[in-house]
């Protein structure tokens, strides 16, 4: 079976004290588990006997290591870090560890990590040249897992992850077809389920419940990447059972994964050492470009590459991720990086200049927003939202940033006929006369429309169970809502004014997003304006405090995908549409 | 490998349920497969799937060179010829347009291969048969066809719909590639995106070497969002392949119409008059009726721009094909919005 360790599960709390660790031990051509274990002590990333920090580190210290609490937390982390391919250990000394190229990337990008992270976890795979683990299935475990819930019905449950995914080999599409021949046998009735995980179990020769335990990351990372939700379904068993159920993103994740080609381990070892490195190129330029990294230096190398592979690929999308893959010395070899082979701490990692992370500028336009704003006496909205904030900023003192993540997280799950008239009320917060759209009056394609006497903006809304990610379609949207309001005059507005786009988190496909607002531009003259949950809070709770409405003139101009400057600053600073920083995983 | 030992015909005549005849003097001849070498009625040439447009040239389009999507031809090993396999096949005509022998026919249900006749002689390949078979296969393509493969009527209609119904959700491809097929065999050259392609999200370009067109197909009941996607594509094609916008003819392409209450067609007025864009509206009957008739539909000569105020591209379909009696309007909305 397929075991994942579980030091934590929670996506941003991985990245976090993968930033602190990559901060604090960057420097190190190799460090070691006790250099982990210091930083953790000294971040307070882990406890022992009830301390944190240096006392805790002191208490937690035991002769025999393999009862040092702070000691096994950090080998866990090391472990989840190796398998996410941040990090890599050395091939003869297991214990001794060094960042990857990959790693770098997710410690230094400036905006959120998320879609990077995405990338990491399709990149599991098994076998690998890095991980050496019990069992001997071959898997893409979480593509496979995608792939299959949308053959079955778009819902599959942890125990079916078990028995039918983390046992069972997927490299082929006959074995993958057998994976759900076998979930759709078992659903015929839960017993059946039941009874397959006790022999899975009983093979295994450990307890169900620990079988389950080596799930938590899977499900966790399932969920935190926007694929699936929990929920209850009653059609496909003889009882009501606890599923995970895709959602839209994940579903059109699945659909790309089923056109993608995935290249694994035996593909890898079976080309000519000119393809293995061009493998290993357009595998890991891919992946960051899926991840809405800024890949056009990158263009001409992955062509000649992808020409290369044409036999191999067939012009498809590649699923590869070298450092989750292959031996860490040969993807720096075929990506140019040069690295220490020593084991003294004292060199750094080589790094060419085409590799530091770029982000595409194009499609953002930088709204510098309020420092200290003066406070105005504007009078606040009798709305709920407004009072609430009002209260978090005067009664409990929250910081605009810690009402953002209060609330961001309560939003999580809410539909249409919640969150449409919560986005209207922010709005109206700021300073705008915005209302919701009547439902069933279709000529009002947007959802919201913010009224203006001669610049009113229409506003598309899709609320986190309707997509957990700005979409383009939700773009394409925004430019049909100002079509209709220019032409029906139903609202005055003009050319210049922008018609938005807000949404739960940013769009995934960030580039292609800023790239597609930058055309509609260029050759339509339609700005539009893409506003995620968080910054928008931001906003409303400066709004809030300053007792003014300084943001409206800036977002009626926006042009471009908001998102806020810098996560500390950002309680006196709160930059709309401006550069590409995402506060909730910017952990600088 | 056949080879006609009849005269070369100047005109191919087609009648439903029945085979094609030609005439050779006073004779009077079927129609009959010779089994292609590279089958016309089954794939494409690399080279037709090639636009004439060198901007696009690099374009990520799908290579796939089946003439049926839904793989109703099909020929096994052993046998001299190709065969439709009845219950894939829709009745659209794709296959009888690209065979050059007129071999291909309805029987009102689905394509037939009428082959056997004994003008048609089997050899074996060798470089002179090949040579004379490719000759002949060039001359016969010369050849004018009239009649029709089926009659544009409310049955055709119903075989045509009833069966794609059963194959519309096969592959997420099909209604693409088939729609290409069809915009090929009226007199264009189409090419369509490779799926999964994120950045370029364009059904369909159709270029019949003096216009460039742009289409969204749309099968499944999501036609308002082709509007907004035509301007994506538009949007893309302007600012990435440097096409200027009025260059650009966009169509969307369905299934059937909407009711005349729908949106889309007020959405479509509303871009006209705002942006001046005018999306022209065909579906896949109407497309099929032009090519059941043996008609041609260059997109330079289709003009099908249809709103709320005239929902309609009956006239613009009888432009192109003067002989089509078109049925009236119907549930089904082929034509206009339906009822």
């Amino acid at each position: 079976m397929i075991r994942f360790p579980n030091p934590v599960s929670e996506k941003r709390e991985i990245i976090r004290v993968f930033r602190i660790l990559h901060q604090n031990l960057k420097d190190m051509s190799w460090f070691e588990i006790d250099h982990m274990s210091a930083v953790f002590a000294e971040f307070s990333l882990a406890a022992s006997s009830g301390y944190i920090g240096a006392e805790a580190l002191a208490r937690s210290t035991r002769k025999d290591r393999s009862l040092d609490p702070i000691y096994n937390q950090a080998k866990m982390y090391a472990e989840m870090f190796r398998i996410l391919g941040w990090m890599v250990s050395d091939s003869e000394k297991a214990l001794l560890y060094r960042f990857t190229l990959l790693g770098r990337y997710i410690a230094n990008i400036n905006s959120d990590a998320t879609m990077i992270y995405e990338q990491c976890v399709l990149g599991i795979n098994y076998p690998n040249e890095l991980l050496s683990v019990k069992g001997n299935e071959s898997s893409r475990v979480f593509s496979t897992i995608l792939r299959a819930a949308n053959n079955l019905g778009g819902c599959i449950s942890r125990d079916e992850i078990i028995v039918a995914v983390l046992n069972r080999n997927d490299d082929n599409p006959t074995l993958f077809n057998e994976i759900i021949d076998v979930i759709k046998r078992l659903r015929v009735g839960i017993s059946y389920l039941s009874n397959e995980l006790k022999s899975t179990a009983d093979r295994l020769g450990i307890q169900t419940n620990t079988m389950k335990n080596y799930t938590r990351f899977v499900v966790s990372a399932m969920k935190s990447c926007g694929w699936f939700e929990e929920s209850e379904q009653s059609m496909f068993y003889d009882k009501r059972v606890k599923m995970l159920k895709l959602t839209a993103y994940g579903q059109n994740r699945a659909r790309e994964l089923d056109d993608a080609v995935d290249m694994r381990l035996t593909h890898f070892k079976s080309l000519s050492p000119n393809e293995q490195d061009a493998l290993i190129r357009l595998g890991f330029y891919s992946m960051l470009h899926r991840a809405g990294f800024d890949t056009t230096s990158f263009i001409d190398q992955m062509t000649i590459d992808r020409n290369l592979l044409s036999t191999e690929i067939h012009d498809r999308e590649v699923i590869f991720s070298p450092y989750q893959t292959v031996r860490p010395e040969i993807v720096d070899r075929a990506l140019g990086i040069s690295q220490s082979k020593n084991h003294e701490n004292k060199t750094q990692l080589g790094l060419p200049n085409e590799h530091e992370f770029q982000d595409s500028s194009k499609g953002k336009a930088v709204i510098e927003l309020i420092h200290n704003l003066p406070r105005r006496d504007l009078e606040l909205p009798d709305l709920a939202i407004g009072k609430e904030i009002d209260c978090l900023i005067n009664k409990s003192g929250l910081t605009d940033k810690q009402i953002a993540d209060k609330m961001f997280n309560q939003y999580g799950e809410a539909d249409i006929n919640i969150f449409y008239p919560l986005i209207a009320d922010l709005f109206t917060v700021i300073g705008f006369d915005c209302k919701v759209s009547r439902k069933g009056v279709n000529s009002e394609r947007w959802d919201a429309i913010a009224v203006d006497q001669t610049q009113s903006i229409p506003i598309e809304i899709k609320s986190p169970r309707e997509e957990a990610y700005i979409s383009i379609k939700a773009v394409r949207q925004a430019v049909e809502n100002k079509v209709v309001l220019l032409s029906r005059e139903s609202y005055k507005t003009d050319w210049e004014t922008t018609s938005l786009v807000v949404g739960y988190n940013p769009p995934n496909a960030r580039a292609e997003v800023s790239n597609l607002i930058v055309d509609f531009k260029k050759t339509f003259r339609v700005i539009i304006g893409v506003i995620d949950f968080y910054s928008l809070l931001l906003i409303a709770s400066s709004s809030v405090r300053s007792g003014s409405n300084s943001y409206v003139e800036k977002i009626r101009k926006l042009e471009g995908v908001i998102s806020v400057e810098d996560a500390r600053a950002e309680e006196k600073k709160v930059c709309g549409n401006i550069r590409n920083l995402y506060p909730r995983s910017h952990f600088t | 490998m056949g080879i006609y030992v009849t005269c070369i015909p100047g005109v191919i005549s087609h009648e439903v349920n029945n085979p094609s005849t030609f005439e050779c003097g006073e004779t009077l001849h079927l129609a009959s497969c010779v089994g292609c070498l590279n089958p016309p009625c089954m794939y494409f040439s690399e080279d037709e799937l090639k636009l004439s447009d060198k901007r696009l040239k690099n374009f990520p389009s799908d290579v796939d060179r089946s003439v049926c999507p839904l793989g109703a031809i099909t020929w096994e090993s052993g046998d001299k010829v190709p065969k439709v396999v009845g219950e894939k096949c829709i009745n659209c005509g794709i296959c009888a347009r690209r065979c050059p022998f007129g071999a291909i026919y309805s029987n009102g249900n689905s394509a037939v291969i009428h082959s056997g006749e004994k003008e048609v002689d089997f050899r074996s390949i060798s470089q002179h048969t090949e040579e004379v078979h490719y000759k002949q296969m060039g001359k016969f393509k010369d050849c004018s066809h009239v009649g029709r493969f089926l009659e544009v009527n409310e049955d055709s209609f119903d075989v045509l719909y009833g069966k794609l119904s059963h194959f519309q959700n096969t592959s997420p491809q099909m209604p693409n590639l088939i729609v290409r097929n069809l915009l090929m065999v009226v007199g264009n050259k189409c090419i369509i995106s490779r799926r999964g392609m994120v950045y370029i999200r364009i059904d369909a370009i159709i270029d019949d070497g003096s216009v460039l067109g742009i289409a969204e197909v749309e099968f499944n009941n999501e036609l308002l969002d082709a509007p907004r996607a035509i301007l994506d594509d538009i949007a893309v094609l302007s600012s990435r392949y440097e096409i200027g916008r009025n260059e650009i003819k966009p169509f969307v392409i369905s299934l059937a119409f909407p009711n005349i209450r729908s949106e889309y067609w007020q959405v479509i007025q509303d871009i006209s008059k705002v942006l001046d864009v005018e999306i022209h509206s065909l579906t896949f009957g109407a497309l099929c009726s032009i090519n059941w008739l043996f008609g041609n539909a260059r997109i330079s000569d289709i003009q099908c721009y249809a709103d709320k105020d005239n929902p309609s591209i009956r006239q613009g379909i009888k432009a192109l094909c003067p002989q089509c009696e078109l049925p009236g309007p119907d549930s089904r909305g082929i034509f206009e919005p339906g009822k």
